[in-house]
């Protein structure tokens, strides 16, 4: 993996590894509460906010009349396992198919791969959850098919077996399919896609593509 | 340690506010330790029993000594196994959940005790024997009849009836209770030309002197340890330290220690739990305490042992097994 | 016939075991406070979410992080997550081949109720993380040199935890001198010394782990007859020396793996190890 050789401005980097933002470990101090908020990585203990992993200090100030947030960034896959998180974005890929739901197992969690995967979380979309208008009218075979893989949005905690998940959104839904022939669906609308080789169209929830 | 209540914040705000002015919700001072009720030679098959009661919390230690051949490593020495068995009273859904539940159902396990409290129980286990079997206590040399031939294996069986605080506490002062109430019969063990050839389970021939054991209670000699220390457990609540805590007490400390405490006040093991870190400085004032407070319960316990006289059987009225 | 008339002799067999005193030195050459060299390594496991590896003097033991993952146990649904770990001599560990059964759950217990300080479980909802731990080799030390290997495996793994945690054991007994006795303090045995002064009852022992950024005790655990309060703070002073030497050489290597990681090159050309 390249590194940029400026990604990093002068006042900011470590002094050990120029090419990093400053780097810190669990336990460190990084600030107090009333400085900054706290954001990954980063836990309060009597008003001082103190690193909980290993990785690099990230200051972002997003909003001009709120605390900057300082978080503990760790890129790439060397970074800190990831577990679903109501409200996060997920990649899941379906694994069965039921009238009123559809079971799938997540892969990813806002852009990080899970890593660990001899027990994948489960994730479940409930009827209700597939999309937001004229929810009584909905065949699940023409909105998912097995084997697809589908963004959404983690609604709950869920119950022991799975996390409960939504796509009623219309950035959420189908990202990647296969046809009945074995090649890729490419998106047409909210609701089809056609197979790239053989035109032929197939149902779907289709996630809106981002520009 | 085994703490089964689930305090709802206001309780728990009440009960650390009472602790940082100095009393807690039954009245008691941080230092002051609930009543005992300590009973011995309860079980008459055993060699040595007791049984420790207080508030809830209820313990029955049994020793039961057998007559068998010292460790290959450690010839002129007798074996001692400490054992703790947690009744399904104690865990609900048979479940034991290790340290302290204030912080929901989060906790760190070991690998194989996940499955049932049976690892939990082993551990328990270990650590009494660690704490309050330190060979400064006990020493297993006066164990040992014949070296190489003959040595008494000890079985102190503890079993927790109920748990609602200062578990390891009232498990230090059954066991002692019932090592002072045991006596090793006398034996005599036969000369070298008496020796028989024995045909062990495996077929190897092995010589064994015969041995005689004179059962009665007068002849036997006490228990070689007289002065098993005592565990006293003082938890951290708000960075103060209480002592004897309540199952709910338990569930509000940060963290927990347990100084095993002999007779004269001397310090033998120490032990930290929960979830907490402590400052070094309060632990040194808590092992000075650990000295005073462990000597006190001391006194009190032989106290009422000289009132129940030696030995000797007490015969009363007996209500029941469980009847209080 | 005795079955365990042959067993494979170290290369050099060690003298009979000393403790320093005044000019004279340990049967190894240390000085009492004298702790042997450390090594420590992170990553040897590469399918495991974070591992390390950690050596003192010949103790040496190997800890891999797997985990978060889903539950399988069906009864478990809580808002916080679980820990599990789980601790094995390799057979060829100590020298006899007897069962390490009871010793391996009396150190998981010791481990998990040292680790539950440390680690933020709440962080890792529904989820489990699965520890494990291998002797390799048994030299006295066994312990502090699996909570080392652990604590560095987990701060490997990234697992949030609120501070990185070395841990130590001391000890300390009695000694005739020519005018009376004295009281004296030694890191760190060997097993040959373990055996020589700990099963005996000579020696108090006290393990001891330190959250290296506030010094505070996350773990504690001993026995002996000098517990009494001016040895005890004898003991936990120099265990905190010794701790914070440790954090701080873990604190490098932690950094030094994960500038590796992103292929991000040192500032001087002299290696940091």
């Amino acid at each position: 993996m390249e590194v940029d050789e400026q990604r990093v401005p002068e006042d900011e980097q470590d002094k050990d590894f120029p090419q990093l933002l400053p780097l810190v470990t669990p336990g460190e101090r990084i600030g107090h509460v009333s400085a900054y908020r706290a954001g990954a990585g980063v836990y309060e203990r009597r008003g001082h906010l103190y690193a909980s992993k290993v990785g690099e200090k990230l200051i972002e100030q997003d909003d001009s009349n709120q605390l900057p947030v300082v978080s503990v960034e760790t890129a790439g896959l060397s970074g800190s396992p990831s577990v679903p998180f109501t409200g996060a974005t997920v990649l899941a890929q379906v694994t069965r198919i039921s009238p009123r739901r559809v079971d799938c197992i997540i892969l990813s969690v806002e852009g990080r791969p899970i890593r660990d995967t001899s027990n994948p979380y489960k994730g479940i979309i409930r009827l209700q959850d597939v999309r937001p208008f004229e929810i009584d009218q909905i065949d699940m075979l023409e909105c998912f098919r097995p084997t697809d893989i589908v963004k959404a949005k983690v609604v709950s905690l869920g119950d022991s077996r799975s996390f409960h998940l939504s796509t009623a959104e219309q950035d959420l839904g189908v990202v990647f399919a296969k046809s009945t022939s074995g090649h890729p669906l490419v998106a047409l609308k909210w609701n089809e896609m056609e197979c790239s080789k053989t035109k032929e169209r197939e149902p779907r929830k289709v996630a809106k593509p981002s520009d | 340690m085994l703490s089964q209540s689930t305090l709802s914040p206001a309780e728990r705000r009440f009960l650390e506010d009472g602790v940082r002015q100095g009393f807690r919700n039954d009245g008691r001072g941080l230092l002051d330790y609930r009543p005992y009720t300590v009973e011995t030679g309860i079980l008459p098959s055993t060699s040595g029993s007791s049984r420790v009661r207080s508030f809830g919390t209820d313990v029955l230690c049994a020793v039961k000594v057998d007559m068998g051949s010292p460790p290959a490593d450690k010839p002129d020495e007798g074996v001692v196994s400490v054992n703790v068995e947690c009744s399904a009273s104690v865990a609900p859904h048979g479940e034991l959940e290790g340290g302290s539940s204030s912080r929901a159902t989060g906790r760190v396990g070991g690998g194989r005790r996940d499955d049932s409290g049976e690892g939990w129980s082993a551990y328990l286990g270990a650590l009494l024997d660690d704490l309050c079997l330190p060979p400064c206590a006990l020493d297993k040399k006066a164990l040992c009849v014949s070296p190489h031939v003959y040595a008494w294996h000890v079985n102190v069986d503890i079993l927790l009836l109920n748990a609602a605080g200062g578990v390891l506490d009232a498990m230090s002062l059954a066991m002692r209770s019932a090592l002072r109430d045991t006596t090793l019969p006398s034996v005599s063990v036969g000369s070298r030309d008496e020796w028989e050839e024995e045909d062990t389970a495996d077929g190897v021939q092995q010589s064994k002197p015969p041995f005689d054991v004179d059962e009665r209670p007068t002849a036997g000699t006490p228990f070689p340890a007289q002065d098993i220390p005592v565990c006293v457990t003082v938890g951290q609540v708000c960075s103060h330290y209480v002592w004897d805590m309540s199952s709910e007490e338990e569930s509000c400390a940060e963290a927990q220690v347990t100084v095993a405490v002999d007779r004269n006040g001397r310090c033998v093991a120490v032990h930290k739990s929960g979830m907490a870190s402590i400052d070094p400085t309060g632990l040194l004032q808590v092992l000075k305490d650990a000295g005073r407070v462990g000597v006190e319960l001391i006194k009190k316990l032989e106290a009422a042992m000289a009132k129940l006289g030696t030995g000797q059987p007490v015969v009363r009225e007996r209500l029941g097994f469980m009847a209080a | 016939m005795d079955a365990a008339t042959y067993r494979p002799l170290p290369p050099d067999v060690p003298p009979a075991p000393t403790v320093s005193f005044g000019a004279a030195e340990r049967s190894d050459g240390r000085t009492n406070e004298d702790v042997r060299d450390i090594e420590m390594q992170t990553g040897p496991i590469s399918s495991a979410v974070g591992s390390a590896f950690f050596q003192i003097g010949k103790t040496k033991a190997l800890s891999a992080v797997y985990g978060p993952r889903q539950s399988m146990r069906q009864a478990r649904t809580s808002s916080s997550g679980a820990v599990n770990i789980d601790l094995k001599f390799a057979p060829f560990a100590v020298p006899s081949r007897t069962s390490m059964a009871e010793r391996e759950r009396y150190l998981v217990g010791m481990l998990s109720e040292a680790f539950e300080s440390i680690i933020l479980v709440e962080r890792y909802a529904k989820s489990v993380i699965d520890i494990t731990c291998i002797v390799l080799e048994d030299d006295g030390g066994v312990l502090s040199a699996c909570f080392n290997a652990i604590s560095l495996a987990a701060a490997h793994a990234g697992l949030e935890m609120t501070d990185i945690v070395t841990a130590t054991s001391l000890y300390c007994m009695e000694v005739p001198s020519d005018t009376s006795q004295n009281v004296v303090y030694l890191s760190d045995l060997t097993a040959a010394e373990e055996a020589c002064w700990l099963s005996s009852g000579q020696c108090t022992e006290m393990h001891v782990g330190i959250a290296t950024s506030g010094s505070s005790i996350c773990f504690l655990h001993g026995t002996g007859s000098l517990l009494n309060p001016t040895c005890a703070e004898q003991l936990l002073g120099r265990a905190e020396e010794i701790c914070r030497a440790i954090g701080k050489e873990m604190r490098a290597c932690l950094k030094a793996a994960y500038a590796a990681s992103q292929n991000a090159a040192p500032a001087k050309t002299t290696a940091t190890e």
